[in-house]
């Protein structure tokens, strides 16, 4: 409850003090805006004819039937601002993106969320907004194929900060991502979400019963950490264990579990040997008679073995 | 808050009243309104008509491989047919259509159409297969008739394995493999430049054989399961927007349906109790999601935001129980005939950002995750192996509440350093758990450091402490205690820990056209409670990467990595203080080259990739003074890949492509068990094999005009 207090309070001392110096410099920068051009695009186009500057007339920039679109707007200018000083001093005065852009991150990624406003709702509390990350930092927007909206193409750009990822998704067992089939935005939400790491749904299981839903329940007889959290057990970026488990089954189980009637034994290598083979070992492991490991809807499922 | 002056002029030109946006009464901004016209532009090359791109050609695959066919379909050794298109159609007033395909002659396919005319609608329809191969080489001696999997008639069940005398004359080959095939629809209706309507609808069939372990107290035998699972999907939502505002209220119901309710098998092994001789487990039950959410964001000030979500869920699920028994003669009356399960879940997020002056940034959240399981309590009579009378058990419907409350703050330093610091308090509390309530506090802090404009280093650290408020012996619902654990055992994910992590990153561009990059970060879990169970585990990691852009369009990109998890578990065979030990050592080590010429040559454009991981998982586990290993568990792969294009005519490109694996795996737990390897289980033989498999691709790939 003093938590909460607590976040109550900061809540208003922000929204009373945070904000009201910056409106005030918004407005005196708005009375020392320049002009947009008469002739729009065509003003920029004349000088601008840049290699693969028609592919840009193929992106969903260019739409003119689109009012929210720039190419609805004020063309070039909806994204690079007013064209009324930039023509005298050629490159300082339009907004510019990427690498060594001379205009900073925030004001780029403004300008990308003016339109992008369903962006904008987690964008600012988002791990990449705090990294300082451009939007065009993983978009490409003067074409009309954006890799980073290609399931394929998509992690090469993820990978270039989350380098470790990589190579877990060349591990044995791990979603299909290095084939191709998947991306990495098909569990996170890069720009944002309310839930930890960015995944797209608001929990992890939910996130991962969108396409594991067989796993949902709810059953008769559950498995409290598959209900509270998949990853607990498994490890969605990949692994060396089958079924994406986070270690060999007999001693993930052996983590929580030490019966009194089922104790916990040492299994050795002896258990491999060809005359004295154990079943808790090989196959499956514990999952050989645990089949329904992730819940049980059998009346005489309390030990998930039915 | 980002926006620079220029956004806020425009913000200010079209501010629409609240109201008037909710009814949808505003209507679309004019095209270049306050400026230009976009249609009199006379220098831009609006496409027109149609673009077409296809590739048709075929492949030849060198090598029977079930591995190297997973995901791909190219399992079997033979010619296959490759098409891939992308055609694109611009008509009146900036209509576009375009459709696409990829691996249209394989197993894994994908096929999509897109309508939409910007700014007004968008239409999605789709459909991609996917296989996915399990195992391979399986036998079984079972026969699949309706949801039974039946014996021959002339078995005769044994105490062993090795006793099952009509074993060898009855197997049949099996394959545990499963393919998705997902159909999906969709529409977006803009209405006007504040209000969005989104409607998607997704079916997926996900068919095949999967794996199912069939036990009978000491004796178990691995099913080859039948997989027939329907997953409806429908996720609408409607956003609006304004000047300072956003809100989408959105429903999603998700829909499970399986076709197999159940599964009996014949008893392979003799049977420990009269009765015991089929048996009988309830596979996934049909179930339903449904939940609406209302999330959006308000900035009261330019550098101030709030951002919120509140999702309202419900689980649902009424299938038909199975009786306790497949025995006629042991039945006993259930409780319920359906157990109307039903789960409630609350997800609720409050976010706010607001940067203070040019530097100070700080932001405060709050989240609450709360899981409320409604599913009546009911004691089971249940029975152990279809027989054995046990002491009746109530299911135990968890509860779970997950609430985190977070601080953090960045701020900017000289010469475009940061300094950035947060804290954050999870609490969870939990139902029939060892452990009613944890709490966590974490603490982190950063630094982002530039050395002059071409190097950037970062540096992490983390410390997150965790404590519950008292570890007890589990108990149901009725107060009954449940099966005891050892009382020195602690649970992981309750257990008290201590959790330090440290990160660093560099990155270099000491050229314009060279990046270079490096990443390196450990941490280390200390369970400071446990005596028994997961004691320790630590983690390190190190990967890098570096790409060169050179003249005439070459690139050339090298990366390489390594990380280790390592951790520490104690047991006890005496059900009293540690016996024995495990030690788990999982390693993988990665490297990878691409190259590409792009314009190195007038006619040809060659690229060339190359991908090496090695993963080894190592166990130690020792016990009164003595150590042993287990073998490891191992995987290698070199995947080289390699593309030749020549441009032909203008509109003409051949290509010719290879791709080679060699892959290598040890995978002890399957590898040369056989059927009847292990005396008291009665496997399917699948393991992994390696393979040493290539694909040659000759195509051609026409296109109307670049």
């Amino acid at each position: 409850m003093t938590l909460r207090v607590a976040l109550s309070g900061l809540l208003a001392a922000v929204l009373l003090c945070g904000g009201t110096a910056v409106v005030t410099a918004d407005d005196e920068a708005e009375s020392a805006m320049p002009e947009y051009s008469e002739a729009g695009a065509d003003d920029c186009l004349g000088c601008h004819q840049e290699p693969g500057m028609a592919e840009f007339f193929r992106s969903p920039h260019a739409a003119v039937s689109d009012p929210r679109a720039p190419g609805g707007q004020h063309q070039c200018e909806s994204c690079h601002g007013p064209l009324g000083a930039h023509l005298p001093m050629h490159g300082d005065a339009v907004i510019s993106f990427g690498a060594g852009a001379h205009t900073s991150v925030d004001e780029q990624n403004g300008v990308c969320l003016e339109c992008h406003q369903d962006v904008d709702t987690h964008w600012a509390s988002s791990v990449h907004a705090s990294e300082d990350l451009a939007c065009v930092s993983c978009h490409t927007i003067h074409t009309q194929h954006d890799p980073v909206l290609s399931i394929s193409e998509e992690p090469e750009r993820c990978y270039a900060c989350h380098k470790k990822e990589r190579g877990q998704m060349h591990r044995p067992y791990a979603h299909p991502v290095r084939f191709g089939k998947m991306n990495c935005s098909t569990c996170h939400a890069a720009h944002g979400s309310p839930a930890d790491a960015a995944l797209k749904q608001v929990t992890l299981n939910e996130t991962c019963w969108e396409c594991h839903a067989e796993k949902r329940g709810p059953f008769a007889f559950e498995h409290a950490p598959a209900s509270e959290d998949c990853s607990l057990c498994h490890e969605p970026h990949g692994s060396s264990h089958p079924g994406m488990l986070v270690k060999t089954p007999h001693l993930l189980c052996q983590q929580c579990h030490s019966e009194r009637d089922h104790p916990s034994i040492r299994f050795t290598p002896a258990g491999l040997e060809e005359d004295s083979r154990s079943g808790f070992l090989l196959g499956r492991s514990c999952m050989n008679c645990h089949s329904n490991v992730h819940g049980s809807n059998h009346p005489s499922g309390s030990t998930l073995t039915r | 808050m980002y926006c620079s002056s220029y956004c806020s002029s425009y913000r200010s030109s079209h501010r629409a009243p609240l109201l008037a946006v909710l009814l949808g009464l505003v209507p679309a901004v004019a095209a270049g309104s306050d400026g230009a016209s976009s249609e009199s532009c006379e220098l831009c090359s609006f496409p027109s008509g149609w673009y077409l791109e296809t590739d048709f050609g075929a492949a030849f695959v060198s090598d029977d491989s079930f591995r190297f066919g997973d995901y791909t379909g190219t399992t079997d050794e033979g010619v296959y047919l490759l098409g891939r298109v992308a055609a694109d159609y611009w008509g009146a007033a900036g209509a576009h259509w375009r459709l696409e395909g990829s691996d249209l002659g394989l197993d894994a396919r994908r096929l999509e159409l897109r309508g939409d005319l910007p700014g007004r609608y968008e239409f999605r329809v789709g459909y991609s297969a996917l296989p996915h191969n399990l195992f391979e080489s399986g036998q079984t001696p079972f026969r699949l008739t309706g949801d039974s999997l039946i014996l021959p008639p002339d078995w005769q069940p044994a105490p062993t394995t090795t006793a099952m005398t009509a074993l060898d004359a009855s197997l049949l080959p099996v394959e545990i493999r499963t393919e998705r095939e997902t159909f999906a629809l969709g529409l977006s209706l803009v209405q006007n430049e504040h209000v969005e309507y989104t409607v998607d609808y997704r079916y997926t069939d996900k068919t095949g054989t999967g794996i199912f372990g069939g036990s009978f107290l000491n004796t178990s035998t691995l099913l080859p399961r039948p997989v027939d699972h329907r997953f409806h999907t429908l996720d609408a939502r409607m956003v609006v927007r304004a000047d300072s505002w956003s809100a989408q209220l959105g429903y999603l119901a998700s829909i499970f349906q399986n076709d197999n309710q159940r599964l009996r098998w014949d008893n392979p092994f003799t049977p420990v109790q009269p009765g015991a001789d089929v048996g009988q487990a309830a596979l996934e039950p049909d179930n339903e999601f449904h939940r609406i959410s209302l999330s959006g964001h308000y900035r009261p000030a330019a550098a101030t935001q709030l951002s919120a979500n509140v999702s309202l869920g419900r689980m649902t699920q009424d299938d038909m129980l199975l009786p306790y028994t497949s025995s006629a003669d042991l039945q006993s009356p259930l409780p319920v005939q359906a157990l109307d399960a039903e789960v409630d879940t609350l997800n609720a997020d409050l976010r706010l950002v607001s940067r203070w002056g040019r530097d100070l940034r700080i932001t405060a959240s709050y989240t609450l995750d709360d899981r409320d399981n409604r599913t009546p309590v009911f004691e089971w009579s249940y029975r152990l192996a279809e027989t054995l009378a046990a002491v009746p058990r109530s299911n135990t419907p968890y509860d779970i509440e997950r609430r985190r409350l977070r601080f953090a703050a960045d701020y900017r330093l000289p010469l475009r350093a940061k300094l950035s610091g947060g804290w954050k308090r999870e609490t969870v509390e939990r139902n029939f758990s060892e452990v009613d309530r944890s709490e966590q506090d974490e603490f982190w802090t950063k630094l982002k450091l530039p050395v002059g404009q071409r190097i950037d280093v970062a540096v992490k650290y983390a410390f997150a402490d965790r404590d519950n408020d008292g570890y007890r012996q589990l108990e149901g619902p009725t107060g009954e205690s449940l099966t005891a654990q050892n009382p020195l055992l602690r649970k992981y994910n309750l257990a008290d820990r201590e959790r330090r992590a440290l990160e660093l990153s560099v990155f270099l561009r000491p050229y314009d056209n060279i990046d270079l990059g490096l990443t390196a970060e450990t941490s280390d879990d200390d369970y400071t409670d446990s005596v028994v169970g997961l004691v320790s585990a630590d983690y390190e990691s190190i990967a890098g990467d570096a790409a060169f852009a050179l003249p005439r369009g070459i690139s050339v990109a090298v990366h390489g990595g390594y990380d280790r998890y390592d951790s520490l578990q104690a047991g006890s065979q005496a059900f009293a203080a540690p016996d024995w030990r495990a030690d788990s050592e999982d390693e993988t080590r990665y490297a990878g080259l691409s190259l590409s010429l792009d314009e190195a040559f007038e006619r040809f454009r060659l690229q060339f990739g190359y991908t090496y991981s090695e993963t080894t998982a190592a166990v130690r586990t020792s016990a009164f003074g003595s150590a042993e290993d287990f073998p490891d568990l191992s995987s290698r792969l070199h995947r080289f890949e390699a593309s030749l294009d020549y441009d032909w005519r203008d509109t003409l490109v051949v290509r010719l492509g290879w791709l080679f694996e060699d892959y290598v795996v040890d995978d002890w737990p399957l590898d040369d068990i056989g059927v009847d390897g292990v005396p008291r289980m009665l496997g399917l033989g699948n393991e992994w094999l390696d393979h040493d498999a290539g694909i040659v691709m000759l195509s051609l790939r026409y296109r109307n005009r670049r």
